[in-house]
């Protein structure tokens, strides 16, 4: 039985923690990668967001998405350890791993895309995050990062803005 | 400025979001680190436990309640780390006041302190900034205590809370699992409590007053105005009155009374350092907390009072018009010990990073 399978076997009721882990964990770990841009820091953040979750669990599966409300765990982990230690974490040149020529133009725009999230503070790349790879709106942005929803569209503007300028550097380099 | 003008960008940050997660290593035992995590938690929480300066506990990294010992001979003596603690099966009887501004309530006297919503210049709603859901009981203020705010709306309490001058409507609420929240406005403030007990919750609703100990609202900083010529001896007590800037000048944001042994270990201990100073160093805290010691003349009889005032994030204090000490770290011990003041002033809030 597929993990998703075995959350929804009995509907209406609350999965245990280690079946709900079993089951979104993986999804979860990549959500936390791409928002904290190493694996090192995403394990970091998944684990101490699931230790609290782990704690209060009974409450937690009552929530209306406990996956939602996880994943702002894993976001305030993030930011948290960051203003903690007052320090980037550097983002894994992942792309740059898959040099297959015949994938170039992919990997371009992809490379393009991880270098603009490197060089964003964490608020920032987890507004992107949110919007663009968990496809959230504005206001539910907002509410997950603790600001207002202009603050949260700023976000993604200057990300989009410096975004469009590294493909139009590559286009130029190419040419 | 919006992001729906640009497709092809918004698509190119879809597509390699989605590239970049597919390379994340998914093999890792989440649910055995996150059972191991809890049970470190746990023990983090447990071992602070005892006669931990609140500075200690600060500069651990460790967020969490700390709240004066039950003994009221103790008390504020040692800080103690709230355990879980459900509903209450005898009737409280111990109890301790809370200040905020104008308003003034009891709270049972081993609650810690934490955060409250709080609502922000350019936000619809309310966040709490700090653990949104401890597993204390405790009073909470809108103070942040950590920079990772949470909205919370459909979260169930586990212990039982009051909120002094939280951004809640008036009114009364159902959270679930037993417990109802009820806001009132009173001497100017909200206050809200949530609790399961309803002797509880109507307990301190019943206590609320106006603030007298301390003045609720200074149009400028405190200021020593005189001293005791021969100072105090023996020291009773010693009121704080903590400030803030507010509108149109500080407000109180926290008040206790030290008790005689610590008052005494404040006064007359190890507690000020002899260089004098020019004056306060201008922390970029703005946060005073006024200290006034009663006892006896100690050339007399007479009952008399003795202000300082302490600028705790430049660690000095005022003992007479113009004249500046540093505050030791015994001085600063006895300060918080057993307060609240490490969990409400930012100049202590700070040393969480």
């Amino acid at each position: 039985m597929e993990p998703d399978a075995a959350l929804s076997a009995q509907p209406g009721a609350q999965p245990a923690f280690d079946d709900w882990v079993a089951a979104r964990g993986p999804s979860l770990l990549r959500f936390a990668f791409v928002v904290t841009g190493s694996q090192h820091a995403a394990e970091d953040a998944v684990q101490d967001a699931l230790a609290r979750a782990c704690e209060r669990w009974a409450r937690v599966a009552r929530t209306t998405d406990p996956d939602s409300y996880v994943r702002r765990m894993v976001v305030n982990a993030h930011i948290s350890r960051w203003r903690r230690t007052r320090r980037e974490s550097p983002v894994e040149a992942v792309l740059a791993a898959d040099p297959a020529p015949d994938h170039a133009d992919r990997l371009g725009t992809g490379d393009a895309v991880w270098a603009v999230c490197r060089d964003l503070p964490p608020r920032q790349r987890a507004a992107v995050v949110l919007r663009f790879y968990e496809d959230l709106d504005y206001p539910e942005i907002a509410a997950v990062l603790g600001c207002s929803e202009v603050t949260v569209r700023s976000h993604v503007h200057r990300a989009l803005a410096a975004l469009r300028t590294r493909l139009t550097d590559l286009a130029g380099e190419d040419r | 400025m919006t992001d729906d003008a640009e497709p092809d960008l918004e698509q190119a940050f879809r597509d390699g979001l989605a590239q970049a997660a597919d390379r994340a290593e998914v093999g890792v035992p989440l649910a055995a680190r996150a059972h191991s995590g809890a049970a470190a938690r746990r023990r983090r929480r447990w071992a602070v436990v005892g006669t931990v300066a609140a500075t200690a506990v600060a500069a651990s990294g460790v967020a969490v309640a700390v709240r004066s010992g039950d003994d009221p001979g103790r008390r504020p003596g040692h800080h103690a780390v709230t355990q879980p603690t459900t509903t209450p099966t005898t009737p409280i009887t111990d109890w301790r006041a809370e200040s905020w501004h104008g308003l003034t309530v009891d709270v049972p006297a081993d609650w810690g302190w934490g955060t409250a919503p709080m609502r922000f210049p350019d936000q619809e709603q309310a966040y709490l900034c700090g653990d949104p859901a401890p597993d204390a009981p405790y009073v909470g203020r809108p103070i942040m205590l950590s920079d990772a705010c949470s909205y919370e709306s459909d979260v169930v309490p586990t212990a039982p809370y009051v909120w002094l001058g939280a951004d809640v409507e008036a009114g009364t609420v159902d959270l679930g699992g037993g417990y109802t929240q009820e806001t009132v406005e009173a001497f100017g403030s909200t206050l809200t409590v949530a609790a399961q007990d309803p002797a509880v919750r109507q307990h301190v609703l019943d206590s609320a007053r106006a603030t007298a100990d301390c003045e609720a609202r200074l149009p400028s900083r405190p200021e020593v105005l005189g001293i005791p010529t021969e100072g105090l001896d023996p020291v009773h007590s010693a009121q704080l009155c903590a400030y803030q800037p507010g509108e149109g000048g500080f407000e109180l944001v926290y008040a206790s009374t030290l008790d005689e042994a610590t008052a005494r270990s404040l006064y007359g201990g190890d507690a000020l350092g002899s260089k004098r100073e020019e004056g306060f160093c201008s922390s970029k805290f703005s946060e005073y907390v006024l200290v006034r010691f009663s006892g006896k003349d100690a050339m007399g009889d007479a009952e008399l009072t003795a202000d300082w005032v302490v600028d705790p994030g430049c660690q000095q204090v005022e003992i007479g018009p113009g004249s500046v000490l540093p505050l030791k770290q015994a001085g600063l011990d006895a300060l918080t010990s057993g307060t609240g003041l490490p969990r409400v002033l930012r100049a202590f809030i700070g040393m969480l990073g």
